[in-house]
């Protein structure tokens, strides 16, 4: 069934209250969307460009999802969420444009939820951060 | 300026014969053609050799006692001679070579060393080797594509994709009919991310 636009931004705007998300991504362009459609969806949004930034915003951030390129600059996602230790948050998505079985295992073993690869659908990412909410409710109730 | 001296295998390599110029005294390699490094590597590839001790230890080897005795007499006394080597390559197929060695009396320009030429006999050698390097050029570019694939249009496919459903978000709360449209346009895409996505996968089950 076709679902009309406001529909969908509507559907999409359930349930997204007060998500903090911090996004690590050093694509220009791919970052600028994705903050701003995100914040169209309501979400709270703190971008870093690279490892060195995220390790040291994160913490103050205190957000409740990490989502992270795998290939970064200075460093790659993996280390990314090992270097965090307890700052970790409580849900964490890799992206990557590698995604075979070995980058998903290794994804999955260093802490991460779920692994994206790159071209993705802004609908996948959706439905990865609506469950993200509904684990943070569960928890607060 | 190259000289004869160095152009003897390349030449050779154009007429699709393995070559290899060595060393009178040691047999040490001077100078060897793409065809021989593949030969070689194709009958030593659990043990790789310096590629000086190629003929020593990869040719020599392979040749009868009473061919060796017969190959060294004649190059002793600077005739031309055809032996027949039998190389055997890691998954057990024999590989039969008449080697022609030319010694340098017979070619002065050649200097002091011994040029040997490589025919093959029955085996589909340069079938394997020809296999092989398709097989690599095969590989060299689906590894290309992928990597341009990572690093490029699909990074670039997917800022798209949220830009446009950004802006569709954005346009339906101008227009009910302009926002269905932007709406279409970032379902199709979502659909040609969708695509790529399908591609990147499968070029990665090929390996």
């Amino acid at each position: 069934m076709c679902r009309g636009p406001r529909e969908t931004l509507l559907k999409n705007n359930f349930s997204m209250h007060s998500l903090r998300v911090f996004l690590v991504e050093n694509h220009e362009d791919t970052v600028r969307y994705m903050q701003l459609y995100l914040e169209q969806l309501s979400y709270k949004v703190t971008v870093a460009a690279d490892m060195v930034s995220a390790l040291r915003e994160i913490p103050e951030s205190r957000c409740d999802v990490l989502i992270s390129d795998i290939g970064l600059p200075d460093g790659d996602g993996w280390q990314l969420l090992e270097k965090l230790g307890d700052h970790r948050p409580q849900f964490a998505i890799a992206m990557s444009g590698y995604g075979t079985v070995n980058d998903q295992r290794r994804s999955r073993a260093a802490g991460y939820d779920h692994h994206l690869v790159k071209p993705f659908t802004p609908d996948a990412l959706v439905a990865l951060l609506r469950e993200a909410s509904k684990l943070k409710e569960e928890k607060q109730s | 300026m190259t000289t004869l001296r160095e152009e003897v295998c390349t030449l050779l390599q154009e007429f699709g014969l393995p070559a290899v110029r060595v060393e009178p005294v040691s047999a040490e390699v001077i100078e060897f053609n793409g065809l021989f490094s593949s030969l070689i590597t194709l009958i030593n590839m659990a043990a790789p050799l310096d590629h000086r001790l190629w003929f020593v230890e990869g040719v020599l080897p392979h040749i009868t006692r009473a061919d060796r005795a017969r190959w060294e007499a004649a190059l002793a006394a600077r005739t031309p001679v055809q032996v027949q080597v039998a190389f055997k390559s890691v998954d057990g197929q024999v590989l039969d070579f008449e080697m022609r060695s030319s010694a340098p009396a017979a070619q002065k320009k050649l200097g002091q060393s011994i040029l040997c030429v490589f025919i093959p006999y029955t085996n589909p050698f340069f079938e394997r080797v020809h296999a092989a390097h398709l097989s690599e050029g095969r590989a060299l570019e689906r590894c290309r594509i992928r990597n341009e694939l990572h690093k490029g249009v699909s990074q670039q496919l997917l800022g798209a994709a949220f830009g446009c459903r950004l802006l569709a978000g954005k346009v339906v709360k101008l227009s009910e009919e302009l926002g269905k449209e932007a709406s279409d346009l970032a379902e199709l895409l979502n659909e040609a991310v969708l695509e790529l996505q399908n591609l990147v996968q499968s070029g990665e089950n090929q390996g």
